[in-house]
C-alpha cells in the first residue's frame, strides 16, 4: 500500500513538473507588437529569408507612422464617443469642436489610408502571386471594412 | 592407417573425473525454494493485482515515465491551443496596423466565412 502511494505521487509529481517545465519553456511571448506581426506574417505567407528581410524593411519604416496615426485615430475615437454620449445626455453639444473633430479625422484618415496603400501595395510587390492573393485575402476585408466606415 | 588425435578427446575424457561432486545442502536449498514459491498465495482480487504489479521495479519506473509523457503531451495541447489563439489576436493586430478604422467584428465573420 505504500509503495503504490510512493509511486503514484512520484508519477504524480514528475507528470505536472514535466508538464509546467515544457510549457514554460515553449509558452510565446504575450506581446503582439511590430516583430511577432512580422513572423506571424511570415508564417502564413511561407516567405523566405529575402522576401522577409524586405517586407520587414518596408513594415519598419512605414510602421511607425502607422502606429502614430493609429493611436491619434483611437484618440479620435474616444473624442467622438464622448461628444456622443454628451448629445445623448445634456442633448447638446459644442458643433465648432465637433466640426474641428472631423476635420483633423478626415485628414488623419486620408493619412492613414494613403500610408496603409503604399505599406500594402510595397508589401506585395516582393511576394509571389499565390502569396499575394493569400496576403490580399486576409488584408482586402479590413481595407474595405475600413473605407465602408471610416469614421468608426 | 591411424585417425589424427583430436585434442578435444583428451579433454572429454578429464571431464567426467573433474565434475565436483553436487553438496547436499544444494539440493536442498533449491528444494526449499520451490516449495516456498509454491506456498506464497498467489494475487486475490485487483487490488492485489495492483500491489503486485506496483512492487516490481520495473513497473513502478514505467508509470512515472508514462506520467512524465502524459504531462508532455498535455502541455503540447495547451500550447497549441495557446499558439492558436495567438495567431488570431496577431492577426487582428497587423489588420488594426494597416486599417484601425476597420469595424473588426465585420472583418472577423468575413475572415472566418473564407475559412
Amino acid at each position: 500500500m505504500k509503495r503504490i502511494a510512493l509511486v503514484l505521487l512520484a508519477g504524480i509529481a514528475c507528470g505536472t513538473l514535466a508538464h509546467y517545465s515544457w510549457f514554460d519553456a515553449r509558452r510565446p511571448s504575450p506581446a503582439a507588437d511590430l516583430q511577432e506581426q512580422l513572423n506571424w506574417v511570415r508564417a502564413t505567407l511561407q516567405l523566405n529569408a529575402d522576401q522577409f528581410a524586405q517586407i520587414k524593411n518596408l513594415h519598419e519604416e512605414l510602421g511607425p507612422h502607422l502606429i502614430s496615426l493609429s493611436s491619434q485615430v483611437q484618440r479620435m475615437r474616444a473624442e467622438l464617443a464622448q461628444f456622443e454620449n454628451e448629445r445623448i445626455t445634456s442633448g447638446q453639444i459644442d458643433f465648432l469642436e465637433f466640426a474641428r473633430l472631423m476635420k483633423e479625422r478626415q485628414a488623419v484618415n486620408r493619412d492613414y489610408d494613403e500610408y496603409s496603400r503604399r505599406l500594402v501595395a510595397a508589401t506585395t510587390s516582393v511576394m509571389t502571386p499565390e502569396q499575394r492573393a493569400h496576403y490580399l485575402d486576409i488584408v482586402a476585408p479590413a481595407i474595405q471594412a475600413a473605407e465602408r466606415n471610416p469614421y468608426q | 592407417m591411424q585417425p589424427p588425435t583430436d585434442p578435444l578427446d583428451s579433454l572429454f575424457e578429464r571431464w567426467g573425473e573433474s565434475t565436483p561432486r553436487v553438496r547436499d545442502s544444494l539440493d536442498r536449498e533449491v528444494w526449499r525454494r520451490i516449495a516456498n514459491a509454491e506456498s506464497r498465495p498467489a494475487p486475490v482480487g485487483w487490488f492485489s493485482t495492483i500491489e503486485s504489479a506496483f512492487a516490481r521495479p520495473a513497473f513502478a519506473v514505467a508509470f512515472v515515465a508514462a506520467c512524465m509523457l502524459l504531462g508532455l503531451f498535455l502541455a503540447e495541447v495547451r500550447l497549441s491551443k495557446l499558439h492558436e489563439q495567438r495567431s488570431v489576436v496577431i492577426e487582428a493586430s497587423y489588420l488594426q496596423l494597416i486599417a484601425p478604422s476597420a469595424d473588426f467584428a465585420a472583418v472577423q465573420t468575413t475572415t472566418e466565412a473564407r475559412r
